[in-house]
């Protein structure tokens, strides 16, 4: 065997696993740094970014815009990575005059893998290994011009083949270990939720915050990222309380806090309930603290369009447009500017605009507006009647009920619980019929409440509206 | 040899075609061009930096002529995207030659057919009086609440130049804020920085301070400023503010005063005075202007607020206090316009140099008029009290936070009109013989389509006629000094 063909089984080994590893173990990565960083080709954005945060950031963002097509980004990444090998082999050679038996060009190729260790970081000392060597690498084989490969045509001994076969097996697997070491396996369940929702894939969220739940964990952003999922496939009352809802009505929408943290995720939940307003307030924030990437400006720009602001609405879009991959949203985003493209979005416009502020700390008020604004937003009204249980405001709840609804578990659960107050009006005047086979089935509750059978109760009741108000809710969580 | 030669062809074919002169025979027609950003008929100070644009029009070919009215032009673009970017030496030469008279800028269109149309001539008056040099901003997101990149900036009217003046890079990204300086003089200014260095800077006297001018005795700290015009005072109000969002309609924030009380900072000895009149629960004052003479200050004013209170009902009326610079007693608040009565609200008062005008904005209610669409500018004689809203300057969306320069001959203000959400600097000329404004015009930049690809909004735009200079003293002073408390001893000016 030449020494070319190990150098080619070394390369490919190379690009495979890269390519593997970043495609299935750093899938999340690369989403959430393109979710993160928006490269623009454009002069304002050049100098903006120089200054605010360095050269370094502009190459990784360069680099990272490609991750838009995670196959293209992971193999653009995972060729420079390869060429990085086959270019320090090449310089050992020209300086030496001597193969590359410890297969180093391969240390150096794991070393900077693992500059892509952490979520937030971007390929930029790859990009810039990859040029700097490759200058170097040009410069070496002008200056030791006369040093001929015949040698790595001449035929190798056995422990010439094995060993750096061998070593470039031993690198990357211990690359694997130690990345596999401090892997986080919660972050990137949480970050494939999101992309989960944020690409529509209903099913696939609830899988994944499923999973994750159902470990015991309590998660708000999981939790909150479910019942989106839920709602938008309107079964988000039947399911409310399938997981401990320990964080109350902030599971439905985040009460305002200035935690820049969830800016990024604040504004589902009011888009889809119609509140704009509110979903722009969100979103500006989040660019405000995550800058001008594309999640913020493409929904900016739909919000704007909804609202009526189809100036603001162009600017946002021409800004995605200077992107490299996202020209046909923004081209989207100005056809419904223009009014040539109806605009998706529901916004729960009154009758008559009248000052109303919003009340950050507590959901209801402007969901039950927005519903009488547009009863028939079918997930404005999940969202109410779950804020609504979840706050255990049952007063409230009865009159958004019908007969439909009480084919919901939790539903009968929270009407029964109503007819136990003196002061309930009877069910008649709501067009709701009295269940007893629910009735029934709270003497065993309550028996077990009474008792104090608290684990019994629990795995019994623990995903009843039940467990959930005499036990999780706290009033103090809107 | 073929290829090649069909190259070059093709080459000086093209370059002949972008070189191609003045269209011949160009029928006139009687209407204006539109331009963007659009400064037809404004009038220009004599020192202004040159107004880069596009033209707004369908055309194969965009020819361009300006120069002075009567004369040939100076300055030709021919180009087919309709940019027109003024070259910045012929400019001054051409407003220096036409300063008390005019220039035109003369388009004319190649249309897709080969005909030209020459379009009506944009005159401009050009002033013979400058503006102050510099205008200082902070630029920000037009954000709510949070923030991370933010900086106070300053812009050479007189070219494109701009220079931070603290930027909050340099300062772990603290909030930095309300600048302020004494008659327009960069020497002695002020600006606010919040955080955990927080404090506010004075430069006074070649030197700049970290002090903490809250009033002993208030809760709440130094917010609103306007220096006096002997640089010895800084009058404050102190605000206790709340951010509110709208769930509907047109607007999005509202800012609200939930306590507001003024105060003077008195620079030289440290001392925060303030007095019973000026403070308490019963009134809410913000906004302080001196007069030009340093004997009165104007504030605006609003019945206390009280729990429960609807902020869309709270209203200031525009109010005035005597104040004796060397007893630093105050006389009796006075309200000068009542506009609560209307139910209108008075923000940014700003009294003329010359003393006689006094601009302030209107909205329907609250302050914070920068996310009021409805809020205007209104100028009130101070002479004989005669009142009007500035039609010539005002637009359909919000009109706000002013600035006089330093010969009373411009203003500039912070404006939407442009898309209604990012506030832009526009500069008005001003007669204060007669309290007319001429039409207002974007503060120019180097690129015509800079406003459309800006994303940050224009932040109290403030006409200083010097460079402030030795900035990156601001930045050494918030990081690496304490401030210093206001005097414990301060206490109450006596009423006249």
């Amino acid at each position: 065997m030449r020494y070319n063909i190990i150098r080619l089984i070394t390369a490919v080994a190379l690009f495979v696993c890269v390519l593997i590893s970043l495609l299935t173990l750093q899938d999340h990565a690369l989403f959430y740094q393109e979710q993160h960083s928006l490269f623009l080709f454009s002069r304002e954005y050049y100098h903006h970014i120089i200054h605010w945060e360095g050269p370094l950031a502009y190459i990784g963002a360069f680099m990272v815009q490609f991750y838009y097509y995670p196959w293209l980004g992971a193999s653009i990444v995972a060729a420079m990575l390869t060429c990085i090998y086959l270019m320090i082999e090449s310089i050992i050679f020209r300086l030496t005059g001597k193969r590359d038996l410890f297969q180093l060009g391969v240390i150096a190729a794991v070393a900077l893998y693992f500059t892509l260790d952490d979520i937030e970081d971007s390929p930029a000392w790859v990009a810039i290994s990859f040029v700097g060597l490759g200058l170097i690498w040009i410069a070496i084989r002008i200056i030791f011009r006369k040093r001929n490969g015949k040698i790595l045509q001449q035929s190798l001994k056995t422990w010439q083949i094995i060993m750096p076969l061998a070593l470039c097996a031993i690198y990357i697997f211990v690359g694997f270990k130690l990345e596999m070491k401090d892997y986080n396996r919660e972050e990137r369940a949480m970050i494939r939720a999101e992309r989960a929702v944020k690409k529509g894939n209903w099913d696939e969220a609830i899988e994944i915050t499923s999973q994750y739940l159902s470990t015991g964990r309590v998660n708000r952003l999981m939790l909150y990222l479910r019942n989106i999922a839920l709602a938008e496939k309107g079964e988000l009352i039947d399911h409310l309380f399938d997981f401990p809802q320990k964080v109350g009505a902030n599971s439905l929408a985040f009460p305002w806090r200035r935690n820049s943290r969830e800016t990024e995720h604040g504004h589902w939940a009011h888009e889809i309930t119609g509140d704009i307003n509110a979903a722009h307030q969100w979103a500006f924030e989040g660019m405000t603290v995550w800058g001008e990437t594309a999640q913020y400006l493409r929904n900016l720009g739909r919000y704007n369009v909804a609202l009526g602001r189809p100036e603001v609405a162009k600017k946002f879009a021409d800004k995605l447009g200077q992107s490299l991959f996202y020209k046909k949203e923004a081209e989207k985003i100005r056809r419904e500017a223009r009014g040539d493209e109806p605009n998706e979005l529901r916004y729960a416009v009154p009758d008559s605009v009248t000052i109303n502020w919003v009340n950050i700390y507590d959901f209801r008020p402007n969901l039950f507006q927005n519903y009488k604004a547009d009863p028939d937003n079918k997930i404005t009204r999940q969202y109410l009647i779950a804020a609504m249980l979840m706050s255990n405001s049952l007063n409230e709840l009865m009159p958004i009920l019908n007969s439909e609804d009480m084919k919901s578990r939790n539903i009968r659960e929270a009407v029964f619980l109503y007819t136990l107050d003196p002061k309930a009006k009877p069910l008649s005047d709501f067009g709701l019929e009295w269940d007893e086979a629910t009735a029934q089935e709270f003497s065993g509750f309550y028996s077990l409440l009474k008792r104090g059978m608290y684990n019994e109760l629990e795995g019994k009741y623990g995903n009843t509206f039940w467990y959930y108000k005499h036990i999780l809710y706290k009033p103090e969580i809107k | 040899m073929r290829h090649i030669l069909a190259i070059i062809v093709t080459v000086t074919l093209f370059i002949l075609a972008s070189c191609a002169g003045k269209p011949s025979n160009a029928q006139l027609s009687e209407n204006n061009p539109s331009i963007r950003p659009d400064f037809s008929g404004a009038t220009l100070p004599v020192n202004i930096s040159a107004p880069t644009f596009m033209i707004d029009e369908e055309a194969k070919r965009f020819y361009t002529e300006i120069g002075k009215t009567g004369s040939e032009p100076v300055m030709t673009f021919n180009s087919s995207s309709g940019s027109v970017t003024p070259d910045l030496k012929k400019w001054h030469s051409l407003l220096e030659e036409a300063k008390g008279s005019e220039i035109y800028i003369r388009i004319t269109l190649v249309k897709e057919d080969g005909k030209a149309v020459r379009m009506k001539d944009i005159i401009c008056p050009v002033s013979d009086q400058p503006i102050d040099s510099f205008l200082v901003y902070r630029l920000l997101y037009p954000g709510y609440v949070l923030w991370r990149e933010m900086g106070i900036y300053q812009r050479n009217l007189t070219n494109y130049e701009q220079e931070a003046v603290l930027e909050n890079l340099n300062i772990d990204q603290q909030c930095v804020n309300c600048h302020s300086f004494a008659q327009g003089a960069p020497e002695t200014m002020m600006i606010h920085v919040r955080g955990n260095k927080g404090g506010t800077l004075i430069r006074r006297n070649g030197k700049t301070e970290k002090v903490d001018p809250r009033c002993p005795g208030l809760e709440n700290g130094a917010t609103y400023p306007s220096w006096h015009p002997s640089g010895k005072y800084i009058a404050f109000s102190a605000n206790n503010i709340k951010q509110v969002f709208h769930s509907k309609g047109k607007k999005t924030i509202e800012v609200s005063d939930l306590a507001a009380d003024m105060t003077i900072y008195d620079v030289e000895k440290g001392e925060t005075l303030t007095t019973p009149s000026l403070s308490g629960e019963e009134w809410m004052e913000t906004f302080p202007n001196w007069s030009p003479d340093g004997k009165t200050l104007y504030f605006c004013r609003a019945e206390g607020y009280n729990q429960g209170m609807d902020l869309d009902s709270i209203r200031y009326d525009l109010c005035k206090v005597s104040f004796d610079p060397q007893s630093r007693s105050f006389g009796e608040p006075e309200v000068v316009m009542a506009a609560s009565k209307d139910n209108k609200s008075v923000s940014f008062p700003r009294v003329s140099p010359d003393g006689r005008w006094l601009l302030f904005t209107l909205s329907d209610y609250g302050n914070f008029s920068i996310w009021h669409p409805e809020s205007d500018l209104w100028l009130l004689d101070l002479r004989d009290g005669d009142l009007r809203t500035v039609d010539e300057v005002n637009s359909n969306d919000v009109d706000s936070y002013h600035s006089w320069s330093s010969n009373g001959r411009w203003i500039v203000f912070s404006s939407k009109r442009m898309d209604g959400l990012w506030a832009r600097p526009f500069i008005a000329s001003f007669d204060p013989s007669t309290g007319v404004f001429g039409k207002p015009f974007a503060v120019p930049q180097n690129d015509p389509l800079y406003y459309d690809d800006f994303m940050k909004t224009y932040n109290i735009p403030e006409l200083v006629s010097r460079k402030v200079v030795n900035t990156g003293e601001f930045a050494d002073v918030v990081n690496n000094s304490a401030p210093s408390t206001a005097n414990q001893d301060s206490q109450y000016a006596k009423p006249e």
